[in-house]
């Protein structure tokens, strides 16, 4: 909590004790902005738009999760593989 | 009867001015044309994903072309070779024991942007990004009592992760800036 209080927001960067554990899920406001804006844009009604951003959210963070994973197996398939 | 998202505007606008709008606030470029609540989700989005990657990475994420790493400017100086007094060549740098030293940004502007490529993406954010780059730069200096600088520099993933999420607001706002220049062509058309 003390790293915390001592933290100047926009002078110093995130506390390191902090970010270390959470870094991954910054991915999600990252996947939700981009897909807002997104949508805003192909959307002829912004009716439609919270709906289909969910969903393209959803999407890109499983393709992620997939390269993720896909990235992870060659590593050990590599690693395995040369002893 | 004319949604809120979809109001009539007066007149018609040129696409190069709703670029323009669109660039000094984001969203600007949808509410000239009527579209209100396309204007405010799309400019609250680009601008809280630009405030969230000065907030994680601090204002020093952001790399000024032209200045260095303390915050004074870059410049490019000519001095003749020791071993050839014939060739004369060029070194760059914050605090050189040569005189006469020229600006970087004057005398290589595009080299100079393309060493700190972000800033292109970043930029396109609009005017908040110029005043986060000032920001940085202030931010950048060392105190004038030969102290530490007043803002801390990021590294690694934290610094990966400001510079993407800037970068990406910046993208975004090129993309709505486009995309409301092109509806204002349509609708002149």
């Amino acid at each position: 909590m003390t790293f915390v209080l001592a933290w100047k927001p926009f002078l110093q960067p995130l506390p390191g004790a902090w970010h270390d554990s959470v870094w991954p899920l910054l991915i999600l406001p990252l996947c939700l902005a981009v897909s807002v804006v997104y949508k805003s844009i192909k959307c002829d009604s912004m009716r439609q738009v919270p709906r289909q951003a969910a969903e393209i959210t959803l999407w890109i963070l499983l393709g992620m999760g997939g390269a993720a994973v896909a990235l992870a197996g060659l590593v050990k398939g590599v690693e395995m593989w040369r002893g | 009867m004319p949604t809120p998202q979809n109001e009539p505007h007066q007149g018609n606008l040129s696409p190069t001015a709703v670029a323009a709008a669109g660039w000094l606030m984001p969203g600007a470029g949808y509410w000239l044309l009527g579209q209100r609540q396309r204007a405010i989700t799309v400019g609250v989005t680009v601008l809280m994903l630009f405030v969230a990657g000065l907030l994680i990475g601090g204002v020093r994420s952001l790399e000024v072309p032209g200045y260095g790493t303390h915050g004074q400017r870059t410049n490019v100086y000519l001095y003749r070779d020791s071993h050839n007094s014939d060739q004369i060549d060029e070194t760059t740098g914050d605090d050189l024991p040569y005189a006469d030293g020229v600006w970087i940004l004057r005398a290589h502007p595009l080299d100079e942007i393309r060493n700190k490529p972000w800033s292109i993406a970043q930029v396109m954010a609009g005017p908040l990004s110029i005043a986060g780059a000032f920001g940085s730069v202030i931010a950048s200096e060392h105190s004038p009592n030969g102290g530490p600088p007043l803002g801390a520099k990021s590294h690694a993933r934290v610094n990966e992760i400001a510079v993407l999420y800037t970068a990406v607001a910046g993208m975004l706002n090129l993309l709505a800036m486009i995309d409301a220049a092109h509806r204002a062509a349509q609708e002149a058309a």
